[in-house]
């Protein structure tokens, strides 16, 4: 139970993948949506990531075992036929998010993800990505939320509106996750 | 400076779905962020040559696989290469080099226009001139060294802050910062937005 509890709180908080291993970060701050569309975003990539550790996990160990080079191509793949039966299957959740839950899931953070599982056993990596979706899920509430409501664009230096600003916010996030890890 | 804006024009939303967080990995290391710019450079710029060569045997619905083969065989390619030649850069960048191939196709994804060597070529320069940029606050002040050599006057003045996770997003915000203050890139934005 400590174990599944460390693995979790890992994921979520301390290995955190948008703000600490900046994977998806891109994809995290390019926008704020509204909490109610990160949530259902997030639930989504969370859904990609387990799926498709589920698929390549196997694939890496049983099949690319003698064929690690093609490792990123299979595993791009699988992440898009994921993707895209998700899409199909939840046409009507989506809609709303169809092209930003396709940028998300087709972020450095999947793949990134199913690549650092491959040398995880079975249970740990669909724990792992599980917990990464998570804490991929409350990146994104918790950075829509800081972006609306306590950054005025009006306010902010012409020189750092846009992208600027949305980095420091972002930096905001990662100083309170750091502290968890008392590194700074 | 007139024809460095018009190429420049659209680069930091390019920049953020190439992959910001390429640039805060490989800005924390010069030799990291040469070896992260080449990388991308030249994935970018192979994959949209043989795909401007491609793109009119190609389907439109074939499109996003073919480039998506292209690019990762390119990034595969790449990543053997430097494995081979630069083992070090490709500790320091870890999983980055391969999730790479997913942010191109993301960024070809975001360009609506025919493939462009030209454009292709000045976003790898560009992607590559920022990471230098931020390596050399970031390992400079941040690690008081420079291509891993340690520099013995800042020792004692290091900022090891920088180096960190929050460094990544503070110098890269500050950099785009005056990029945009010095271009006025940003004005041309704010007006769209206004």
């Amino acid at each position: 139970m400590k174990i599944v509890l460390g693995i979790l709180l890992a994921g979520i908080l301390s290995n955190n993948y948008a703000f600490l291993n900046l994977l998806g970060t891109g994809a995290v701050v390019e926008q704020a949506y509204s909490t109610k569309k990160s949530l259902l975003l997030g639930l989504g990539t969370t859904l990609v990531m387990v799926l498709c550790t589920l698929i390549t996990w196997p694939l890496n160990t049983y099949l690319l075992a003698s064929a690690s080079y093609l490792q990123t191509m299979a595993f791009v793949v699988v992440l898009l036929v994921v993707m895209q039966v998700l899409y199909v299957v939840g046409k009507k959740l989506m809609k709303c998010c169809a092209a930003d839950f396709a940028k998300l899931a087709v972020s450095g953070a999947v793949l990134g993800l199913c690549v650092n599982n491959s040398a995880l056993d079975f249970g740990t990596a669909v724990l792992t990505a599980a917990a990464v979706g998570i804490g991929f899920m409350l990146s994104m509430t918790l950075y829509s939320k800081l972006k609306t409501v306590c950054i005025d664009e009006d306010a902010v230096p012409a020189a750092f509106r846009g992208l600027p600003i949305s980095l420091l916010t972002a930096g905001m996030i990662v100083l309170a996750l750091l502290a968890l890890q008392f590194k700074f | 400076m007139k024809k460095i804006v018009a190429l420049l024009k659209g680069m930091p939303s390019a920049l953020l779905v190439i992959g910001a967080g390429f640039v805060m990995v490989a800005g924390s290391d010069l030799r990291a962020a040469l070896g992260m710019g080449a990388a991308v450079l030249l994935s970018v710029l192979l994959s949209s040559a043989v795909m401007a060569l491609l793109n009119k045997v190609i389907p439109a619905y074939a499109k996003l696989p073919a480039y998506l083969l292209v690019i990762t065989g390119f990034v595969s390619l790449i990543s053997m290469l430097m494995q081979a030649f630069f083992p070090v850069v490709v500790e320091m960048l870890g999983v980055h080099l391969a999730a790479m191939a997913v942010s191109m196709v993301a960024f070809r994804q975001s360009e609506e226009q025919v493939l462009s060597v030209k454009n292709a070529l000045v976003t790898g320069l560009f992607f590559t001139v920022i990471m230098v940029l931020c390596a050399l606050i970031r390992e400079g002040l941040g690690s008081a060294a420079i291509w891993g050599q340690p520099i013995t006057f800042l020792q004692d003045y290091k900022i090891s802050t920088l180096a960190g996770a929050f460094g990544g997003y503070l110098v890269l915000a500050v950099v785009l910062a005056l990029i945009n203050k010095i271009t006025g890139l940003n004005k041309e934005e704010v007006k769209e937005d206004n």
